[in-house]
């Protein structure tokens, strides 16, 4: 044998020696600190659910769980170094899907949907248009019947220029060829106090947030991006959603988890079952019923299907609808 | 009813390791002030990674503690060294450093620890009276009163800041540069990015203030390396004066706790500005004008009172608003966001317990602050006295952690140490690197503020009209701006008077 040769044959069995190593570890994964990454500052919506999941999640494992918030241009600082992680399944990201994919459309970003695995999403909540009672609209009808009567004067409240808000308003005002204003508030929290404050006739934010003054009558819920039949407040499970109202598409958020694109499959498959059993716990249950709405669990196959799903709408509702 | 809030704010700052912090913050605090060139926003960036692990509410706890006692320390040096501590303390050293002289240390340092004690207590009772009644107008507020009371803000930063109002504007304007760095709020368009993914949601604030003002007066100090104080008196023992013999100057007190709290109170201005004005207010006051300047106990009274009395007043805009009213306010802003609080006019509805709890904490600590500065003035005098080279390493490990933990990148790392240098650059040539961060502070707020303003009424200018208190605004603004012009015209009236008379001289030569 030359010594090329037998360097080869070092290598080759170096190769299965590895592979069969992953397969091993996949089984008893995990074996050290599972790192999730949440490219969002402390104490948001999705920092708020990452926290209570890791915690169920570590306590089916027994190593830590930890989260760690890398913040920084919006998600896409957090989601890159991910991305570009050891591919060992210790990295996870754990983002919204509108959140992640958004930028995607509307910025030139170093990384993609094809840079990331899929291991699942664990909480699915649509976003919702609200308005402040004193406005008087009971119904999305109302809403639009106001807003045809008078062109260009009624105002509806986003929490950012782009991103699920700003998608699903633009997809009302497009499809619908409604004349209203589109106010663009710097996230969620400003957008909260706008509607409160009674300063735009509706606004389209995540459900189940503004729940409370939803439960006090003080805010009337008009539409949703999807299904509410998880929220906890009975009475607006039955809310039409858009794709009951002829415009087909559905928005919201889909928290879940993603891992280096060259992670090992076993090591995926592994991660995601664990995944599911943290979701399922009574814990998270708990949790979501704090937080105001059921979790649902969506399998790698479903929740890579509704990130690309997502990036192909909101692909198409920035050449049809935007400027 | 009014009270339980309040009551139930002190009962968790009255916890012993809520109490223990504010006590440790408090020392801290007044160590920080007695030592020249260190201040308080400086100590308060140097704690943000030590508290980042801790409850928000202890955290702001040694934050507000740092922050009142930076206050009195400062005045120690002003008054046994001349060399104010703090930049509020300048003023004390104008009565506080003869009375040294003349060998009554111990006094005005007695007046010193009770006029900075009387003003901090006014000023805690004026937050606690109107922090919750201008947090409940705040929730009503449109974009629109926001941006006119940022602008307002700037307007007067770059008036009151010592030194021209020209370099002042030149450090807001510099600041506002900064803060359009980023996506544009209305359009998404990335603004001065160069592609760097980095910069897509701005310039870090929080980075940017820990270069501004921890790695900023490192290097400024870096010259006085190596020098060791040398005290007026050697026998340092505070003579807390009769409450009668303090009593007599009840005007000087009351003047400084007035303009302590309203000028705390207007976003930026800070302490700097209050107590000149309180002193010369005082003076004018004062039965014995001539006094001052030459050891009148008024005349360390009234800054003390004063620089005490805005830690109350810069409560306000920062609790109900969201804006700073000082350096350390806007430095507290930055914490709350690190332990994911939002600060602005939600605050008080979504936190209202933490918002009470730091109020409490402000009032304990001025009472902390009194009893430290009586009992334990000697410690103090000792820091006083030590070389602080050791400290500025300490100081750059603990500025690029905080700079660090803000996104856990680093990312605003870099971005301090590039605003060290920028700081460093403006200061010796005489611009306040205050008047920078408020640019970069409240430009954002009065960009998104007044575009979405022009957005709710479809372009409509005269909506920054359209109520009582936005033309009330727009009128101080205004007024301002007039007042500030004319003072620039006529001082260059002046100059062309002076110049043809000069020519002439010459001439006639």
């Amino acid at each position: 044998m030359t010594r090329f040769g037998k360097l080869a044959a070092a290598a080759l069995v170096g190769a299965v020696t590895l592979g069969q190593g992953s397969v091993a570890s996949a089984q008893d994964y995990p074996t050290e600190t599972v790192r999730i990454v949440v490219p969002w500052g402390a104490g948001g919506g999705t920092d708020t659910i990452a926290r209570a999941f890791a915690a169920e999640l570590e306590a089916l494992v027994d190593e830590a769980v930890i989260v760690q918030n890398i913040a920084g241009a919006a998600g896409a600082t957090g989601s890159f170094q991910v991305s570009q992680a050891k591919a060992d399944g210790y990295t996870v990201l754990l983002n919204g899907s509108s959140d992640f994919t958004s930028p995607m459309v509307f910025q030139d970003l170093p990384f993609g949907v094809d840079d990331f695995k899929y291991v699942g999403g664990f909480f699915v909540t649509p976003t919702w248009m609200v308005s402040h009672k004193d406005r008087g609209y009971e119904s999305f009808d109302q809403f639009v019947e106001a807003a045809k009567a008078q062109p260009d004067t009624l105002t509806l409240g986003v929490g950012g220029a782009t991103g699920a808000h700003a998608m699903m308003a633009h997809a009302v005002r497009g499809y619908l060829d409604l004349p209203v204003r589109i106010i663009n508030y710097q996230g969620g929290a400003a957008l909260n106090k706008a509607i409160l404050a009674n300063e735009v006739d509706a606004g389209v934010i995540h459900a189940p947030v503004l729940l409370n003054e939803v439960r006090e009558d003080m805010v009337n819920v008009l539409i949703a991006g999807g299904s509410l039949s998880g929220i906890t407040h009975e009475p607006v499970r039955g809310t039409p959603t858009l794709e009951g109202t002829d415009i087909p598409i559905s928005i919201g958020v889909t928290r879940g988890l993603m891992v280096p694109a060259d992670t090992p499959d076993e090591v995926v498959a592994r991660l995601s079952e664990l995944a599911m059993q943290a979701t399922e716990s009574a814990g998270f249950a708990a949790f979501g019923d704090k937080f105001g709405f059921a979790p649902t669990w969506l399998g790698p196959e479903q929740f890579e299907a509704v990130v690309r799903g997502e990036i192909e709408t909101f692909q198409d509702l920035k050449t049809r609808f935007f400027q | 009813m009014m009270f339980e809030p309040l009551l139930d704010g002190f009962a968790q700052a009255l916890q012993p390791m809520n109490l223990f912090f504010i006590v440790a913050g408090t020392a801290l605090g007044m160590m920080v002030g007695a030592l020249p060139g260190l201040s308080s926003p400086m100590a308060i960036i140097v704690l943000l990674p030590l508290t980042y692990g801790m409850e928000p509410l202890p955290a702001l706890l040694i934050m507000i503690g740092v922050y009142v006692g930076t206050k009195l320390g400062g005045s120690y040096s002003a008054i046994l060294l001349r060399t104010p501590g703090t930049p509020a303390a300048a003023c004390t050293a104008l009565d506080g450093f003869p009375m040294a002289q003349r060998g009554e240390a111990g006094l005005a340092l007695g007046y010193a620890t009770l006029g900075s004690t009387i003003g901090g207590l006014f000023g805690w009772v004026m937050a606690v009276s109107f922090v919750p009644v201008i947090g409940a107008i705040a929730l009503r507020s449109g974009p629109a009163d926001i941006a006119l009371i940022g602008i307002a803000g700037l307007i007067m930063v770059s008036s009151f800041v010592r030194g021209s109002i020209v370099k002042g504007l030149i450090g807001v304007a510099f600041g506002l540069l900064i803060s359009t760095v980023g996506m544009d709020p209305e359009s998404g368009v990335s603004r001065y990015t160069f592609g760097v993914l980095d910069l897509n949601s701005g310039i870090p604030f929080a980075a940017a203030l820990v270069g501004l003002f921890g790695l900023t007066v490192v290097l400024s100090d870096l010259t006085l390396l190596g020098s060791k104080a040398h005290l007026t008196t050697d026998r340092v023992k505070v003579a807390l004066p009769k409450l009668g013999d303090a009593l007599k100057y009840w005007r000087a007190i009351l003047i400084g706790g007035g303009y302590g709290t309203t000028v705390g109170a207007i976003p930026g201005v800070g302490a700097e500005g209050a107590s000149w004005l309180a002193y010369a207010t005082a003076r004018r006051q004062s039965k014995t004008p001539d006094a001052f300047g030459t050891g009148a106990p008024e005349g360390v009274l009234a800054p003390e009172a004063t620089n005490n009395a805005t830690t109350g007043g810069t409560m306000i805009p920062m609790m109900t608003l969201g804006i700073p009213g000082d350096g350390s306010t806007a430095v507290m802003l930055g914490a709350l966001l690190l332990h994911g609080l939002t600060p602005g006019v939600t605050m008080m509805r979504d936190h209202g317990d933490i918002v009470w709890g730091v109020l409490a904490g402000l009032g304990l600590a001025t009472v902390a602050m009194f009893i430290l500065g009586w009992k334990a003035i000697r410690l103090f005098v000792f820091v006083l006295q030590q070389d602080r080279s050791w400290l500025f390493p300490f100081v750059l490990v603990f500025a690029c952690l905080g700079a660090y933990a803000t996104t856990n990148t680093f990312f605003p790392v870099w971005v301090a140490i590039v605003f060290g240098l920028v700081g460093l650059a403006f200061e010796s040539r005489g611009f306040p690197v205050v008047t920078i961060v408020l640019g970069i502070i409240l430009g954002p707020i009065i960009e998104v503020n007044m575009r979405l303003a022009l957005a709710l009424s479809n372009d409509d200018w005269t909506t920054f009209f359209a109520t009582g208190p936005r033309i009330a605004l727009v009128a101080l603004v205004a007024l301002l701006l007039f007042v500030e012009i004319r003072q620039a015209m006529l001082a260059r009236r002046k100059d062309r008077d002076a110049i043809p008379a000069e020519a002439t001289n010459q001439g006639g030569m």
